[in-house]
């Protein structure tokens, strides 16, 4: 489904990070991405998003070679990212939170499929006016999950999307995500440093000698 | 766009009190801008139309005549007609000319005070012989001329008011003659002849008989020099200058000419000597722009006063603006980050914190624009008051004792009294609108550019901020 083809990445001051990646995601299918510090993970995370277009090589997606121009055209209608922290918005309510995935992709926002996310997610007994602020951890990164799903993109980039909440919350969230690209046709990237987080999805990636070795 | 402001709305909404305070700050930095624009405008106005209507007063009097006061009527004097005046009328950088005439009346149903022994004023006895003219006499003695003094005179004048022709008097009732028929006497001469508002009497002159009404009475004031009580100005009537006319009287006193600058003083000179044909050395022209200078001056110095301090306030605001602007974006680095992350369009990232600020900026104009409308008119006719005052106040104690001499006009304390002006506001739209775009245009540009360079970094990198 997402092809990487010989993607090398040099920081400004001529660090290399990637030199000559390749790797292939499936859909239906849960990656980790593990890595010391520094090692690139977020660099390989914004690059699969689409977010950095200063590296070399071809990102593929569904047998096609994304052009660098179209990058955010791509970013827009394929990819939903989710955060540590700070997802949401705080002056938007925890609708209008969710909403925003949908306006800002100019995509139809489903009502029905909304509450039915949120019953899900096991968030329908939350005032949906009211702001985030009022949400643990692990509700904001629900909310952020079922922002995503609404707006109804193949490939959902979670970058430590569990380094904010304790571990039974952090286990829920892997589980739902798992569950999600098996049950959506989803193609679901989680970058963690936490081991037990990473041996729960289908693979597991670790990135040495600038490079992505499978575990 | 529509996503865009209602993100923006609910943002103003949220975030109630940097909304507000945001609110105070434009209010302050507007109502500025606004006030100093009016001032400028409204003094810009004002000036002009002092340029216009007052302009700078040109006396003219023929070169070895006496000058002295007003009673010598020298025929000789009286070199020119109507019709020279309504020519010189006709010069464009002429804006008024003002003539008045002294006339001595005799009078069947009013009779002159006359002084008595103990120099106090009482009513004659003699009724019938009050009054005579100078010119009738081809040798004026000492006391013929006593006579004519003493007798009733009519003071005619074509711009009569309380405050510029006849500096000393206070109005005891009733109003300034307007009409041909209409006259002011003192309240002595009206007390001494049993008159009072709307009696009439008849005055004759030339042999002309008129009957007048008295619409105005007096008061004089009595703390005068011995010299000018025996004047006896008490007995002075005034009227407008249409009485004279209708007397077919031909001596004028007194002509000034108002011109719009002084810049026009040596063409003014030029053509009138060219349509009265007087030589040059036989007229001298005294300029007085006393009034104006002590009007205009402080104007003009509020004016680049008020523009100094423009510059100052709105420097330091714009500062405090800068300041606050780039480090709210600041503080919404993690915002910005996720509506990037959610690949929101840069420019509407970028739009949307515009659109807020410039939101606040207008509702802070209007606000600014209706205080300005509710206090300019008295704070704008307060300080220029208080600075003409203050500078007349000046120029009074360094005039000393000119004062009234020849009849000059002096400075005295009433005149300061009199001197308060109440200008019209005057609101040039076009420079607020001005103003208003440059204010948008510099706070788009400042939040246009922090924006834009917080924005070439990924979203992580701008939530981590």
């Amino acid at each position: 489904m997402l092809k990487l083809k010989d993607i090398s990445f040099s920081y400004q001051n001529n660090v290399e990070i990637f030199d000559k990646l390749n790797i292939e995601f499936e859909e239906n299918k849960t990656y980790a991405i593990q890595g010391v510090s520094g090692s690139g993970k977020t660099t390989l995370l914004n690059i699969i998003a689409g977010l950095d277009d200063s590296y070399k090589g071809e990102i593929i997606y569904q047998d096609q070679v994304i052009d660098k121009n179209k990058l955010q055209d791509y970013r827009k209608n394929r990819v939903s990212i989710i955060f540590q922290d700070n997802n949401l918005l705080n002056y938007l309510n925890i609708k209008d939170n969710i909403k925003q995935g949908c306006l800002i992709k100019n995509k139809a926002f489903d009502e029905a499929l909304f509450n039915e996310y949120l019953t899900q997610f096991k968030l329908d007994n939350l005032n949906l006016n009211s702001y985030p602020s009022i949400l643990s951890g692990g509700q904001q990164q629900r909310v952020a999950i079922i922002r995503s799903l609404l707006s109804k993109t193949d490939i959902i980039l979670a970058d430590e999307p569990t380094a904010s909440v304790d571990e039974v919350t952090a286990m829920k969230i892997i589980e739902e995500l798992k569950e999600l690209s098996h049950n959506e046709n989803k193609l679901v990237i989680i970058v963690t440093h936490q081991k037990d987080i990473a041996n729960k999805c289908d693979y597991v990636y670790h990135l040495q000698d600038y490079n992505l070795v499978l575990d | 766009m529509k996503n865009v402001i209602y993100r923006s709305l609910c943002y103003l909404k949220y975030k109630k009190v940097k909304t507000i305070m945001f609110l105070l700050l434009f209010i302050i930095t507007t109502f500025i801008v606004i006030f100093s624009g009016v001032v400028k405008s409204t003094i810009n106005n004002y000036t002009s139309s002092i340029d216009n209507k007052n302009g700078i007063a040109i006396s003219i009097r023929s070169n070895g005549m006496r000058k002295g006061f007003e009673f010598n009527t020298d025929s000789s004097q009286n070199t020119i007609t109507t019709t020279q005046i309504n020519e010189i009328k006709k010069l464009s950088y002429v804006s008024d000319i003002t003539t008045s005439t002294d006339l001595t009346v005799s009078s069947s149903s009013l009779t002159a005070l006359t002084i008595s022994d103990d120099s106090s004023t009482s009513s004659s006895d003699d009724s019938s012989s009050s009054a005579s003219s100078s010119s009738d006499s081809s040798a004026p003695s000492k006391d013929k001329n006593f006579a004519s003094m003493n007798g009733l005179r009519i003071t005619a004048s074509s711009n009569l008011s309380l405050n510029d022709t006849v500096s000393t008097l206070t109005m005891s009732s009733g109003t300034l003659p307007t009409k041909s028929d209409e006259v002011m006497i003192s309240k002595d001469l009206a007390d001494a002849n049993s008159k009072k508002l709307n009696d009439t009497f008849t005055v004759k002159v030339n042999g002309i008989t008129k009957t007048v009404k008295i619409v105005g009475i007096y008061d004089y004031d009595s703390d005068q020099s011995e010299y000018q009580m025996r004047m006896l100005p008490q007995n002075t009537i005034y009227s407008t200058y249409d009485l004279a006319s209708a007397f077919n009287a031909s001596t004028r006193n007194e002509y000034t000419y108002y011109i719009k600058s002084l810049d026009d003083l040596s063409k003014f000179k030029a053509a009138y000597l060219k349509i009265t044909g007087a030589s040059s050395d036989s007229v001298s022209f005294t300029v007085n722009d006393s009034t104006y200078q002590q009007t205009i001056v402080p104007l003009q110095q509020i004016n680049s006063a008020l523009g100094v301090f423009k510059v100052v306030a709105i420097s330091i605001t714009s500062v405090i603006i800068l300041i606050v602007l780039v480090i709210t974006i600041r503080e919404r680095s993690y915002e910005i980050g996720v509506l990037k992350a959610l690949s929101e369009r840069k420019s509407n990232i970028i739009m949307q914190l515009i659109f807020e600020t410039i939101l606040i900026l207008v509702c802070a104009f209007i606000l600014a624009l209706l205080v300005n409308f509710v206090i300019d008119n008295s704070l704008i006719n307060h300080l220029l008051n208080n600075s003409i005052f203050n500078t007349i106040n000046e120029g009074a104690n360094k005039m000393g004792g000119r004062g009234m001499i020849s009849g000059m006009p002096g400075v005295n304390s009433s005149d300061i009294s009199t001197t308060a002006i109440s200008v019209k506001v005057v609101y040039s739209i076009g420079t607020i609108l001005l103003n208003l775009l440059s204010i948008v245009v510099i706070i788009v540009l400042i939040i246009a550019i922090v924006a834009a360079l917080m924005l070439r970094k990924s979203s992580r990198a701008i939530i981590k901020e």
